[in-house]
């Protein structure tokens, strides 16, 4: 089972994206790439960082960012780590989520408001993971 | 975590009298009919300070309205931004109160988690329709003219401080207007007792805006001096309204903000037209919200049974008030016909399946099954899929 975060992890989520035809269709226009942030809680001591391109319905690459610095996304999406945990079960509705502000999107919001469909997919895709924390 | 918020509430007649205990400058945001009909002078007789009346409100409203309206409220700088409409002047008066206080704020970049600044600028609503319920939910509904599409915008200062639910303001409503405003109504309880975000706090309103709304709308439509009817009518929009700011609209708003975005046809007669068939077809996964809801409208049957007589009833309250069941009856009043239905039935399926209320439902439907709801409810069919 990969653990959160590693670059197998990223894989496999690359890979659940990329056999979604639900999320291709929703987010067949789509032009953005993301930083995605685990912020450090009682159970993380270190932040974790991960990169996705997504482009026209599908994740063209992923990989674990050790220097956030050095990578300049479209879009940032982070959130504390046991918040991550409770996503990842299904127990945080990730739109819920944003609203109570247990995680953060930075970006151009008018672009989200109209892929919010293809943004709930691709939540729905992280559970697809089988993941260690 | 979640929430349940709501403006303060002045409700029943004479409520209008509130106006008089404020202070200070007002604008009043509402179209240009209703200040030819006098009804905005019901709310200007109250106003003890200087006021100015923005009446460049259209239907289905676009960003650039809500943008003319700051620069008015810029100009003007009130105290007090007051909505005085439909949902449209609603919606734009929210807007403009947001943006007015913070003028770096694209309005088309309001969402839910964007930081804004609260200024004191108080916002008052005085519906004129009782529908959208925008009086008392945190969503603004806007046009993007250049997309034939419509963009909903949450937030939480969108709220408004307060909301004045007087039945004055609605007693000479037309018919028509008022049926299909009551079916808009109908179709935010029902969605949001189904939405995957229904929750104890909103469930109560949903249940008593839809017992509300089968009692007395058709007696509301009917004889706008019944002033019961009339009154119960306005308060369960209100309550609707209140609960999809909490709960969310579902699967008849998909459809409905779909079909008015390319059409233009009424929005209460986008939803309520499309409800018997949402409800149907949104009943694999929502059995047994439905069956509840119908258990309280009276409705004794069980499973599918339930859902049958709740689309029963609703087929019913449309006969009762000459709406027609089917799209294809309701555009030939718009003058749109089967070919130009057709034509935009990838549109209509492409912004209903990406519409934002997709996110509170269960399970979001294939486009598949959009299309076929679509081809359904212009047909008729009963849904079989």
């Amino acid at each position: 089972m990969p653990k959160f975060f590693s670059q197998e992890w990223i894989d496999k989520f690359v890979e659940a994206i990329n056999s979604n035809e639900e999320y291709e269709k929703a987010a067949k226009d789509w032009e953005g790439d993301f930083l995605f942030v685990v912020e450090p809680d009682g159970e993380l001591e270190e932040p974790k960082y991960a990169y996705i391109d997504l482009y026209h319905g599908k994740a063209r690459e992923g990989y674990v960012v050790e220097d956030p610095s050095q990578v300049k996304t479209a879009f940032e999406f982070s959130g504390k780590f046991s918040d991550w945990k409770k996503l990842l079960a299904g127990e945080i509705d990730p739109i819920k989520g944003l609203v109570t502000r247990k995680f953060k999107l930075k970006g151009n919001m008018a672009m989200v408001m109209r892929y919010t469909k293809a943004a709930k997919l691709l939540v729905e895709c992280t559970k697809q993971v089988e993941t260690e924390f | 975590m979640w929430w349940f918020s709501s403006p303060r509430i002045v409700f029943g007649e004479d409520s209008l009298e509130f106006l008089e205990s404020l202070d200070g400058r007002f604008l009043i945001v509402t179209d240009e009919n209703l200040v030819k009909a006098g009804v905005v002078d019901k709310v200007t007789r109250y106003l003890k300070g200087e006021y100015e009346i923005f009446d460049g409100v259209e239907p289905d409203p676009s960003f650039e309205i809500v943008e003319e309206g700051v620069t008015v409220a810029q100009s003007f700088k009130p105290d007090c931004i007051i909505g005085v409409g439909g949902g449209s002047s609603l919606d734009v008066a929210k807007g403009i109160r947001i943006i007015y206080e913070n003028p770096d704020l694209d309005p088309e970049e309001i969402s839910p988690w964007t930081d804004v600044e609260e200024k004191g600028i108080k916002l008052i609503l005085i519906p004129t329709a009782s529908g959208s319920g925008s009086e008392g939910s945190n969503a603004i509904v806007l046009t993007k003219k250049d997309e034939y599409r419509k963009i909903a915008s949450v937030h939480p200062r969108i709220m408004a401080d307060y909301a004045i639910i007087d039945p004055e303001m609605v007693k000479e409503l037309p018919e028509r207007v008022a049926a299909f405003t009551g079916l808009d109504a109908l179709s935010h309880a029902i969605d949001a007792y189904v939405s995957a975000w229904k929750n104890d706090f909103a469930d109560g309103l949903c249940i008593q805006a839809c017992k509300l709304l089968f009692n007395y709308l058709p007696r509301a439509c009917k004889d706008r001096n019944d002033r019961e009817a009339v009154e119960k009518v306005h308060n369960a929009a209100t309550l609707a309204g209140l609960a999809i700011g909490s709960s969310q609209a579902g699967l008849s708003h998909s459809l409905g903000h779909s079909i008015g975005g390319v059409f233009h046809i009424p929005h209460g007669f986008a939803c309520g037209i499309s409800l018997p068939y949402t409800t149907k077809y949104y009943s694999r996964f929502a059995m047994e919200y439905y069956e509840e809801l119908a258990y309280h409208l009276g409705i004794q049957a069980k499973g599918e049974q339930a859902v049958d007589e709740l689309v029963k009833r609703i087929r019913s309250l449309l006969a009762s008030l000459n709406v027609p069941d089917t799209l294809r009856e309701i555009f030939k009043e718009y003058g749109i016909g089967e070919k130009e239905f057709y034509d935009n039935l990838d549109k209509l399926v492409y912004n209903a399946s990406t519409d934002n209320t997709v996110l509170t439902l269960i399970d979001i439907p294939s486009e598949e099954d959009f299309e076929r709801l679509f081809i359904y409810a212009f047909e008729g069919k009963e849904i079989d899929f």
